[in-house]
Order: C-alpha cells, then sequence, then structure tokens
C-alpha cells in the first residue's frame, strides 16, 4: 500500500495528508517476528504499516502469549506510545513487514500546528479501542467456531477497504499459531475449525490466501457487523463530531 | 519440530486431520490435545444440543500416519476416574493392535497353506493311481 493512501485512509485530505506524508521519510523492514516496540518501551517514531502484517502483543512470564490487535497494510502504529510516551503493548511483525516512519515530536508539533491531524490520529485511536472492545466480547462470549469466521469477515473488510482483497480473496499469511494467540484458543482447536470452516463451504484457506466462498453465511456464524470497524466512507467533520459525541470524547456543548 | 496429525474421533465419526500442525515433542502434541479437549468440550457444552464431550477421543498420528496416542476427553474432563493417558501408552495400544493383527493374518495363512498341502497331496495320489492303473 501507498503511504498516500494510508494517510488518507485516515481521514486526512490536500495539505494536511501531504505535510502528515512528508514526516514519514525514513522506512524500515522488519523480518516476519521481529520486534519494532517492545512492551513498555520509549521509541522516538510513529509508524505506519505499509506493507505486510503486525501484531500488538502481551506476552505473560510463562510465554503465554495473547495477541491484541492485528495490523493491515495502511494501520497506524505506537498511536498509544504517541500520547503516553510508551508502548502499553509489544508490536511485532507477523511477516516480512515494511513501515514508515516519522520522528514522534515532529507529529507531535505539527499535530499543534494542524488541529485537522490531531483530529484525525485521535479518530484512529479511538477506533482501534472500539476494534479492541469487539475482540474482547469475541474472547469473552463467542465460540471457537464463532470467533474464527469473526476474524476471517473483519480480514476480508479490512483488505477490500485497503484496496489489497480482489472480491473475496486477499493475503492471509497468519499460521495456526497466530490464529490461536489471536483467538485465544489452543492450535489443535484452530486447526479443527478452519477444516470445519472448510467443510461447511464457507472458505478456501491455503498458501497464504483466503477466499470466502459464502461470505453471507460467513458474516451470520460470525456475528459480524462492520460498523465498528468505521472505514467507509472516509469521515467529513461532521461525522467526526457525531463520532467523538457518540463515544463521549467531545464536550456536547 | 515434528509434523502431528489430530483425528477428532466420535464412535460414529472420524474427523480427520489433513493439515497437522507442528510441536517440538510428543509431550507438546499431548498437551495441546488436552487443552483443546476442554475447548472443544466447554463449546459442546455450552451450544444447545451440542453433545455428550465423553464420547470423543483425540488420535494423534505422527508424519507417517502411525498412531502416537490417544486422548479420550472422558479422561481429561474425570482426572480421577482413572490412570491418565500417558504417550506410551497410546504406543503400546498401537503395538498391541497390529500384533493381534499380525497373529490373525499368520493364522489364516497357516489355514490355507494346509489346505494348499491337502490338495496338492490329493492331486498327487490320484496321479499316481492313474499312471498305475
Amino acid at each position: 500500500m501507498s503511504l498516500d493512501r494510508a494517510v488518507r485512509s485516515l481521514g486526512l485530505q490536500d495539505t494536511d495528508a501531504a505535510v502528515f506524508a512528508s514526516l514519514f521519510a525514513s522506512q524500515r523492514t522488519l523480518a516476519k517476528s521481529e520486534l519494532l516496540t517492545d512492551e513498555g518501551a520509549r521509541s522516538p517514531f510513529v509508524s505506519i504499516l505499509v506493507d505486510g502484517f503486525a501484531q500488538a502483543v502481551r506476552v505473560l512470564a510463562d510465554g503465554r502469549q495473547q495477541c491484541l490487535a492485528l495490523f493491515l497494510p495502511g494501520d497506524c502504529l505506537d498511536l498509544t506510545a504517541l500520547v503516553l510516551g510508551r508502548s502499553s503493548a509489544a508490536t511485532r511483525a507477523l511477516t516480512l513487514a515494511t513501515v514508515a516512519q516519522a520522528r514522534m515530536t515532529d507529529v507531535q508539533a505539527l499535530i499543534t500546528e494542524r488541529p485537522q491531524i490531531g483530529r484525525a490520529l485521535w479518530r484512529a485511536t479511538a477506533l482501534r479501542g472500539i476494534a479492541t472492545e469487539e475482540w474482547l466480547v469475541g474472547l469473552g462470549r463467542r465460540s471457537a467456531f464463532e470467533r474464527l469466521a469473526h476474524l476471517m469477515c473483519e480480514v476480508m473488510h479490512r483488505m477490500r477497504a485497503a484496496g489489497l482483497a480482489s472480491h473475496a480473496v486477499c493475503d492471509f499469511p497468519l499460521t495456526q499459531t497466530d490464529l490461536a494467540d489471536m483467538l485465544g484458543l489452543s492450535c489443535v482447536h484452530v486447526n479443527r475449525m478452519v477444516q470445519q470452516l472448510r467443510a461447511e463451504g464457507l472458505i478456501q484457506l491455503g498458501r497464504g490466501r483466503l477466499t470466502i466462498c459464502d461470505e453471507p453465511r460467513l458474516t451470520e456464524a460470525g456475528g459480524f457487523q462492520a460498523d465498528y470497524l468505521g472505514r467507509s466512507p472516509p469521515p467529513a467533520r461532521k461525522t467526526d463530531e457525531t463520532f467523538l459525541l457518540r463515544y463521549g470524547l467531545a464536550d456536547p456543548a | 519440530m515434528r509434523l502431528f496429525y489430530f483425528d477428532m474421533v466420535s464412535p460414529t465419526r472420524r474427523d480427520r486431520d489433513e493439515v497437522g500442525i507442528l510441536y517440538p515433542s510428543v509431550d507438546d502434541a499431548y498437551l495441546e490435545a488436552h487443552r483443546a479437549a476442554v475447548e472443544i468440550s466447554r463449546d459442546l457444552l455450552l451450544r444447545s444440543g451440542g453433545g455428550d464431550p465423553n464420547i470423543y477421543r483425540f488420535e494423534i498420528f505422527d508424519r507417517d500416519r502411525n498412531l502416537v496416542l490417544e486422548v479420550p476427553f472422558r479422561e481429561v474432563l474425570n482426572p480421577g476416574a482413572g490412570a491418565r493417558v500417558r504417550p506410551m501408552e497410546g504406543v503400546m495400544e498401537s503395538l498391541h493392535r497390529n500384533l493381534a493383527r499380525s497373529r490373525a493374518l499368520k493364522a489364516e495363512l497357516a489355514v490355507q497353506l494346509a489346505e494348499a498341502r491337502r490338495c496338492a497331496g490329493s492331486m498327487s495320489n490320484r496321479l499316481a493311481k492313474a499312471a498305475a492303473g
């Protein structure tokens, strides 16, 4: 994905988009499993994932880990650190990945100078929070089958929004272990659920590609509603205010 | 890392694992099967009409589809009810099954060989009589 498209997916237009994009002059390539930022670390950079898949992850003392967010091309990373100064979770590449990076101090200065950029990043942070809520609902209340169906719908929807899906086919380079860490399940259970989705004619999965064969049924199986992703259409200012009011992020007065 | 296949088996059905998962050892495969049995049982019990999880078991095979061990759900769900399945028990069960099958085949072959000998002897006698007559 181009950096320009990634910046516009934040809802930035014209000069704001161009100025914001100009800060991301450097690129860094990450090997599969390479750490971008560690849990609790202070990073001098804000990153946008340009290519590949990554995750926000927390690791327990005994090595078990829980994926907290899946990052796809176009996603802004390190948003928590931008506000709080340090990362709440580690960010790790799930595949070979490329990130564009801007100095955090430069981004913070630009937010002061151009409020629309601050608003766009605020919105992205809020959407990330809502996506985390959706995952929490899944972990707490959905069955394994529902969780996996929901995740596949989410990935397809986000890849389409990023222009990286062809009809019902998109890259899906996640291993069974990755899926297990995202869904809070054992690999054996994930393996069985993948085979069940295949057997029921809902998906095809192989060689790092996902094909959704029956989207209405998969959507129903996962209880998926795309509203929480808030991807399209790109928000106008009025929509932003409605959004901020709805989630108590702005003063109603 | 070694490849293991996890078939889920009930008295009426076998869900064959065609993909497999890599684990460092049989013990790791056993522990994951144990965890999966708990998770699947939970889903079955919470789902209306999900059925009794005690009827299922995992059969774990190696890369060449040799049975390595079995993990009956009932022993995971009722750990105090009997001895826990250990990997070697699965191997021994597999060996015993193959040994019994080999003995049965050997016995069948012995019967067929005796019958062939009897037929050959009978034909030989008839040929001798025919030559003398």
